[in-house]
């Protein structure tokens, strides 16, 4: 965790979320969990560089707005990515599963499916 | 001895199709194969004698992955080409105010300015006309490359759509090879693939396999770029279209792709290199150059520029005597043709020094000089396109044409790695049964999905730290 600087943490909230768009590899378990690490210590350091702006004493420095802008686009990025591979899973396991897909009309699992053999789930 | 000698048979076919994997493990579109064995029934009673035979080649090809993987190249491909088109419109505005339109209008307030000081110095007069003549060369000049960059343009959809044909080409060539026969070839299916993949990078389309093997390539919009043993060869042009009617009939042409009956199927092409090269040429250009339905704000800001100051300069007097004359016109363009303004844009080449009226028309000395020095920062409406200045509209197309190139640059990053995953997810199903990867495909859409709702709260709090530096 950075120094208690809104500009440090928001700066060590981007490499963080940088390290999980790099390191993303949606058929490695292992490392999707990795990067869910990293973008986990970006919501702790801007929770925190939040608490510090919100502050009446805080000062807003010209620097921050670009920072902001720029891990905002980052984080869209992330989520396009992280999108676009559960849209493969669920469109894959659709096409080829048989019965009902262990799938809500929203696309979320239903609740007990991981704890149960996959053949259980398929019914 | 005679069910030993088959089961050798469909082995040595067994170890020419593992053969075969290994010699095309680099063949673009090649997909594993694998025979599948099925024993024969014994029962010596009966003469059965046992022994196993060959049940068919399997591929380990998944269609549904072959698609998304597909679909996320046709997005690479128009973000990749919209790039670097935008990255050459982008290059032609000067940001730096040393050069081109921006400088040759600062020039030309700065000798409204001096001119508003004496305006009967000859010098300060011939300054302001040679002003004006620089910010016709500049707008003629900008219009010109700008014409240029879609010419380029032009030539690259042209190249592109003779690789579409290329590529529908040798689709069709399989076709004709696979509706000859009755089995999958899987060299011919590796060609297949390849074509297929090939022409992802350059268009957006589906595929549709039929019972006799052969497949159907729409694109999006439905018309049909192979069906069976027939091809539909795709051509380019540019022209101004008439559907609908033109408002500006002399507008810069826009580019077209044309099917083979001659229909305009542009508005189909919304992916691959070809998406992205249109969408450069028929919005990005257009809204810059103008095309039939519109002006085009360079040609926007050349006319209200030259009218404003024409009509400021025709309304006074060179001079405060009675019965002076009234001034002439700083500039000329095509007037019958607002879209052409800015290449046509040029100083008056009949006007003098003596001719420029610094007198407005309530008789002040120099009421015109002031008011065409006051342009540069309008107080009223005068001077202004959408509520600002002309310097700083011109500023607003070059941030523009800069957005459109950051945003595709962003995009094509973005698109980059989402397709590299998208390859890595088709590696990881292909050949793979439900039942063998049921339970791990669940493992890894839980982890999307818990990685997806800590993305949930980033981008809340993101949106937090925007409220608190940009206060609603």
């Amino acid at each position: 965790m950075p120094a208690a600087d809104p500009i440090r943490l928001i700066d060590h909230a981007r490499s963080c979320l940088q390290d999980a768009l790099q390191q993303w590899s949606a058929a490695d378990l292992n490392c999707v969990n990795e990067c869910r690490s990293l973008l986990e210590q970006s919501v702790a350091d801007v929770t925190v560089a939040i608490e510090l702006l919100s502050t009446e004493a805080a000062v807003i420095s010209t620097e921050l707005p670009p920072m902001i802008v720029s891990l905002r686009r980052d984080i869209s990025n992330m989520i396009r990515l992280v999108d676009a591979c559960s849209a493969f899973q669920r469109g894959w396991w659709l096409c080829r599963g048989e019965g009902t897909p262990p799938y809500d009309a929203s696309g979320q699992t239903v609740p007990e499916a991981g704890d149960q053999p996959a053949r259980s789930v398929l019914g | 001895m005679a069910s030993a000698g088959n089961a050798l048979s469909v082995f040595e076919q067994a170890l020419s199709v593992i053969q075969n994997n290994v010699d095309n493990a680099s063949t673009p579109g090649y997909a594993r194969q694998q025979l599948n064995l099925e024993a024969l029934p014994l029962d010596v009673a009966s003469g059965l004698v046992g022994g196993v035979t060959s049940a068919g080649l399997d591929n380990s090809r998944d269609p549904y992955a072959e698609e998304a993987v597909q679909i996320q190249t046709q997005a690479l491909g128009f973000y990749t080409a919209q790039a670097q088109s935008t990255g050459t419109i982008q290059s032609l505005f000067d940001v730096t105010s040393t050069s081109g339109v921006s400088a040759a209008l600062n020039n030309l307030f700065q000798s409204f300015s001096a001119w508003s000081t004496t305006p009967s110095d000859a010098t300060a007069q011939q300054n302001v006309l040679n002003a004006a003549a620089n910010v016709g060369q500049a707008f003629q000049s900008l219009s010109n490359s700008l014409s240029q960059t879609a010419g380029q343009i032009d030539g690259q959809i042209g190249s592109t759509v003779s690789e579409i044909n290329a590529l529908a080409s040798q689709i069709q060539q399989y076709n004709v090879q696979r509706s000859q026969s009755s089995q999958a070839d899987p060299g011919l299916d590796a060609q297949l693939y390849g074509a297929l993949q090939s022409l992802s990078q350059l268009t957006n389309f589906s595929t549709v396999t039929q019972s006799d093997g052969t497949v159907t390539v729409l694109l999006a919009g439905g018309t049909p770029l192979v069906i069976g043993t027939q091809q539909n060869v795709l051509s380019s042009n540019t022209f101004v279209s008439t559907d609908p009617p033109p408002v500006y009939g002399q507008s810069m042409p826009t580019a077209h792709v044309l099917d083979s009956q001659g229909n305009d199927i542009t508005a189909q092409i919304t992916g691959g290199q070809l998406g992205g090269l249109l969408d450069s040429r028929n919005r990005v250009l257009a809204g810059i150059l103008g095309d039939s339905q519109q002006q085009g704000t360079l040609n926007q800001l050349a006319q209200g520029l030259a009218d404003t100051v024409n009509q400021i300069l025709e309304s006074g007097t060179v001079s405060t005597d009675p019965g002076a004359a009234n001034g002439a016109p700083l500039f000329t363009y095509d007037t019958t043709n607002p879209a052409t303004a800015a290449s046509t844009l040029a100083l008056n080449p009949d006007i003098t020094p003596a001719e420029l009226a610094p007198v407005d028309a309530e008789g002040n000395a120099n009421g015109n000089a002031n008011a065409l020095a006051a342009l540069e920062n309008p107080s009223g409406t005068q001077g202004t396109i959408d509520g600002v200045s002309y310097l700083q509209y011109f500023g607003q197309i070059a941030a523009g044409a800069g957005q459109e190139n950051q945003t595709a640059t962003a995009n094509e990053q973005a698109q980059q790695q989402i397709t590299t995953q998208a390859e890595s997810l088709r590696d990881q199903v292909s050949g793979v049964s439900l039942d063998q990867e049921a339970t791990a495909m669940l493992q890894f859409q839980q982890a999307y999905q818990a990685t997806a709702q800590v993305l949930t709260v980033l981008s809340n709090l993101g949106q937090d730290l925007m409220n608190l530096i940009v206060p609603m």
